[in-house]
């Protein structure tokens, strides 16, 4: 197993264990604010920055067009590097729709879905939590005062 | 003469603004299904999206058409009831029995648009769809699901002629009653019609391509889903009808039965004609 392979596989676990933080305990600033929303994406930011700085500058590609980003993408480091941006900054949004859905009243369960989109799909997920919100922030609950 | 809040008054200073009030309004009326409207409602630009830029196809059109459809239908249900919501008397809207049903309905009508949206992503059909056990079963429970949130409007409709509020006229209450129990009577009706004829065309080839422009209806033979339209807009047509009727003679009833006779007898009439399969206004061509 090459470390990138190795990395790979270690991060993947700890992302769902993550996930499952809040999905489970949303009411846990702990696991909420400190575990899923910082520690963790932390952790990839940590083993992101070392690989950008090792394998960067010695890559093909680059931003600038499909071919290039392909081209970047050929290289296992760089390929786990861009896991580990999607596992990273997809948490860092999970704790924020399940922190903003607590301020603002949205229940939970209506939030696992979101959740879950956004576990498998980021910015769909997102999205499906942005309309959520829409719907159901603050002052509209199922509680439904008029 | 009775006063008949239809929209917020006051001076109002732009589009926005105005739309900002008539979704505050919704909200006070009810919160629940309003913002089940407001959800579905901005469901439709990224379903509008994957409409442009998808290429696969179920009955010969894209696969994001259905989806699309039953966005808007149940945004006007949903934004519909909400607003009807607030012509009951103010103690009735707190009815335990009318706000668990109406937490139902949401449940499920977020069942079925999250079967059909799903189903389109992976390109096959959600009614209908038998070809795995999963879907057999799935497409079941949107059967058992659809009858279920298409009564709320009964339910409703019958608990403002028990309970309604203060200051409505006559006529306009008389529609959104008739308007109500309609929607349920005549858009389950048909949607028997469709389940029993194992789907909407009648004599007419299994393609939804070169339908009515917008609503796809066959011009081929018969298709079902026309009277399930004018049914499940009942509650659209007939309050609006019976708002321009109360506006002149805020007591005029009898003129509100009389049309909803005959929109019933419209509806069932295109019913009729589908399953004689004859298209939707033959004569247009």
């Amino acid at each position: 197993m090459s470390p990138f392979e190795l990395i790979f596989a270690i991060a993947n676990p700890v992302a769902l264990l993550g996930w499952i933080g809040l999905a489970l305990f949303p009411g846990r600033r702990t696991v909420v604010d400190g575990i899923s929303g910082v520690a963790i994406p932390a952790l990839f930011a940590l083993a992101y920055a070392g690989l950008v700085a090792a394998f960067f500058a010695g890559a093909d590609g680059g931003f600038s067009s499909i071919e290039a980003v392909r081209a970047l993408f050929r290289s296992d480091a760089l390929l786990v590097a861009g896991w580990l941006h999607y596992l990273a900054f997809d948490l860092f949004v999970g704790a924020w729709e399940v922190r903003t859905a607590r301020a603002e009243g949205i229940p939970h369960l209506l939030v696992v879905p979101c959740l879950v989109l956004t576990f498998l799909f980021g910015p769909l997920g997102f999205l499906a939590f942005l309309i959520l919100r829409a719907a159901y922030a603050r002052g509209a609950s199922f509680a439904m005062e008029t | 003469m009775s006063a008949i809040a239809l929209l917020p008054t006051g001076h109002i200073a732009s589009p926005f603004a105005w739309f900002a009030a008539i979704d505050a309004e919704g909200r006070r009326r009810q919160p629940l299904l309003w913002g089940a409207a407001v959800f579905l409602l901005l469901m439709i630009p990224p379903t509008i999206v994957a409409l442009l830029l998808d290429g696969r196809t179920v009955n010969d059109v894209n696969v994001w058409i259905k989806p699309l459809k039953f966005e808007v239908s149940l945004v006007l249900y949903l934004g519909t009831l909400a607003w009807c919501w607030g012509y009951l008397a103010p103690e009735a809207r707190e009815s335990r029995g009318l706000r668990v049903f109406a937490m139902v309905s949401v449940a499920l009508i977020a069942y079925e648009i999250a079967y059909i949206v799903l189903q389109s992503a992976r390109g096959v059909g959600s009614h209908f769809n038998t070809a795995t056990p999963v879907e057999g079963i799935l497409f079941i429970l949107m059967g058992l699901a659809a009858p279920v949130f298409t009564a709320l409007a009964a339910v409703l409709g019958i608990a403002i002629a028990r309970r309604p509020g203060p200051n409505l006229a006559p006529a306009f209450r008389l529609s959104l009653v008739l308007g109500l129990i309609l929607t349920t009577v005549l858009g389950t009706a048909a949607g028997i019609a469709i389940s029993v004829n194992g789907g909407h065309w009648v004599g007419a080839a299994a393609t939804d391509a070169g339908g009515l422009p917008i609503f796809g209806w066959t011009r081929e033979g018969g298709d079902l889903r026309v009277a399930h339209f004018f049914g499940l807009h009942a509650l659209q047509i007939l309050p609006v009808a019976g708002l321009i009727v109360a506006g002149r003679r805020p007591d005029a009833t009898k003129f509100v039965w009389l049309m909803a006779a005959v929109f019933t007898a419209l509806t069932a009439y295109t019913l009729v004609e589908a399953l004689a399969a004859r298209p939707f206004l033959a004569f247009i061509g």
